[in-house]
């Protein structure tokens, strides 16, 4: 047991974490929920990391079409029974098929990366509502720290509708679909954004490269963004300190603050339990919520009714629908630019959730716009208005790729 | 031999875990040598009966092909959930554990 105790001594002595893990964290964020939800947002972010690794070596992107027997899909990834004998589906889609039927433990891995986005998603917005409602930007160095974690949450939210595209199942072509019609509401503006979009991706039809592109984007662009955004705001919390509790009594709030343990051993067994704890809700969401493959959807083919975007993006799909797309389309732009100012407009000088209450209807507005865009999107089938900006390209059967082609925007 | 069925494996499952997770939180107030030592016994039983259902997971899926037999796909899906839900009860006992000794170290520093 010596020689152990000495090598970590060792350890800790030549890579200099001393400081590091010493730090002092205040007692208040280790017993006070409003403040692990960031943590639950990064360790998602390593799981889903972690179990990306192993999709990649199975995932294969592609649009080439391959028949399959009606009979090989499962019936509860069936929106309605097939009317065929044979079906058509993606290279992607084949590839997702053999992940989750056909390798062993790829049932687990492939539920346990969905749950886990389902997770990291879910955290982002808590920490965003918590972070709202405590006013943390309003504290020396908390501006930076809410633009880094609005700038994560939307690239959270874009990561995973990307990841959500790639199967290609009915689902995902919709999201896709959504998504290149929403590079449509820039050019309306006036700003050139789609056509440098549709030069980017090589085609605003689901393509062989389209695909590429989203792969690409998905398993090392935007997480390498995320990861580079993360170190940054992990390093402003390490030296900067966490937010200091919504206490009046300034005395109180001195003393909470000061009440300090050290990173390690405390924060590092909670945050260890934290892992562990985490794990266990989403092999457990996997045992007993396992989700749909959903149906596959192969070139040329129509979205039919009853196809829904996944939930991250439901709200907006619902307003999209509801709403004058004029102003609906836009919204997500809107609520991130507004989101992105929040540490201008937000002059109050209060502390307590009572002294902002202006501020907290303000972040209870801004997270029941998106909640009751959600519930209603999935409670109420509400009829689709087709515009120049919310229709759903239909792409050819072979459709040409690159800029050569006459551009459908617009 | 005829594997155990998926049914009997996540019975048995449960029979291990929820005691185990109950004594675990119990002790981890009174006595966390206890707990880790009740804890430590049901997660090295619960890996056993996932290395027993790993082996099965394993033999199943060396007969894929494609196109599958939907009755397969539909016991190697079975199988992988119940090697889930083991797996979520050794996870949660580990994490129990390492709360429990923060707890403590925490509570040891004001006293």
């Amino acid at each position: 047991m010596k020689i152990f105790s000495r090598l970590w001594e060792l350890f800790i002595e030549r890579f200099h974490l001393k400081e590091f893990l010493e730090h002092p964290v205040p007692r208040y964020s280790n017993i006070n929920p409003l403040y692990w939800f960031g943590d639950v947002a990064a360790v998602s972010f390593f799981l889903l990391a972690l179990t990306g690794f192993f999709l990649a070596l199975f995932y294969t992107p592609g649009v080439n079409v391959v028949t399959i027997p009606a009979a090989s899909l499962a019936p509860w990834d069936l929106l309605h029974p097939p009317a065929a004998e044979a079906v058509r589906a993606t290279e992607s889609y084949i590839s997702a098929y053999r992940i989750a039927y056909l390798t062993p433990f790829g049932f687990i891995l492939r539920q346990f990366h969905l749950w886990a986005a389902y997770m990291m998603i879910m955290a982002v917005l808590v920490h965003f509502f918590a972070k709202f409602v405590l006013g943390s930007y309003k504290r020396r160095g908390g501006g930076a720290l809410w633009l880094l974690g609005v700038l994560l949450g939307f690239l959270t939210i874009n990561q995973a509708v990307l990841g959500y595209i790639l199967p290609l199942h009915l689902d995902g072509i919709l999201a896709l679909m959504i998504g290149l019609n929403l590079f449509r509401y820039f050019d309306y503006l006036g700003i050139p954004v789609g056509n440098a979009v549709i030069a980017l991706l090589g085609s605003n039809y689901p393509t062989d490269q389209v695909i590429r592109v989203i792969y690409v984007a998905h398993i090392l662009i935007v997480p390498a963004v995320i990861l580079l955004l993360l170190g940054l705001k992990i390093q402003g919390i390490l030296y900067g300190g966490v937010s200091p509790p919504p206490i009046k009594n300034a005395e109180v709030r001195e003393r909470m603050v000061k009440d300090v343990e050290p990173f390690y051993p405390h924060r590092f067994a909670l945050m260890v339990g934290q892992v562990f704890l985490q794990i266990s809700l989403l092999m457990l969401l996997v045992a007993f919520f396992p989700q749909p493959l959903l149906e596959p959807w192969a070139p040329g083919e129509l979205v039919p009714a009853g196809v829904r975007p996944p939930w991250p993006v439901m709200w907006y799909y619902t307003y999209v629908k509801m709403i004058d797309p004029f102003i609906s389309v836009g919204m997500p732009i809107l609520m991130l630019i507004f989101a992105l100012v929040v540490p201008l407009l937000d002059r109050s000088r209060g502390i307590t959730v009572g002294e902002r209450w202006v501020w907290v209807i303000i972040a209870l507005v801004y997270m029941a716009i998106i909640g009751y865009g959600s519930v209603l999107g999935f409670i109420i089938d509400i009829p689709k208005q087709v515009t120049p900006f919310t229709q759903i390209t239909v792409p050819p059967d072979s459709a040409v790729p690159y800029v050569t082609t006459p551009s459908p925007v617009g | 031999m005829e594997p155990l069925t998926p049914s009997v494996l996540a019975w048995l499952t449960a029979a291990i875990a929820a005691p185990t997770v109950a004594l675990v939180y119990v002790y981890n107030g009174l006595d966390r040598k206890w707990s880790a030592v009740v804890g430590f016994v049901g997660v090295a039983a619960l890996l056993a009966l996932f290395a027993y259902t790993a082996n099965v997971i394993m033999a199943l899926y060396g007969a894929m092909q494609f196109p599958p037999d939907m009755q397969l796909v539909e016991l190697g899906v079975a199988y992988q959930r119940v090697a889930a839900g083991q797996l979520a009860a050794v996870s949660l006992i580990v994490g129990l554990l390492a709360v429990g000794y923060y707890m403590e170290i925490s509570r040891r520093g004001h006293e």
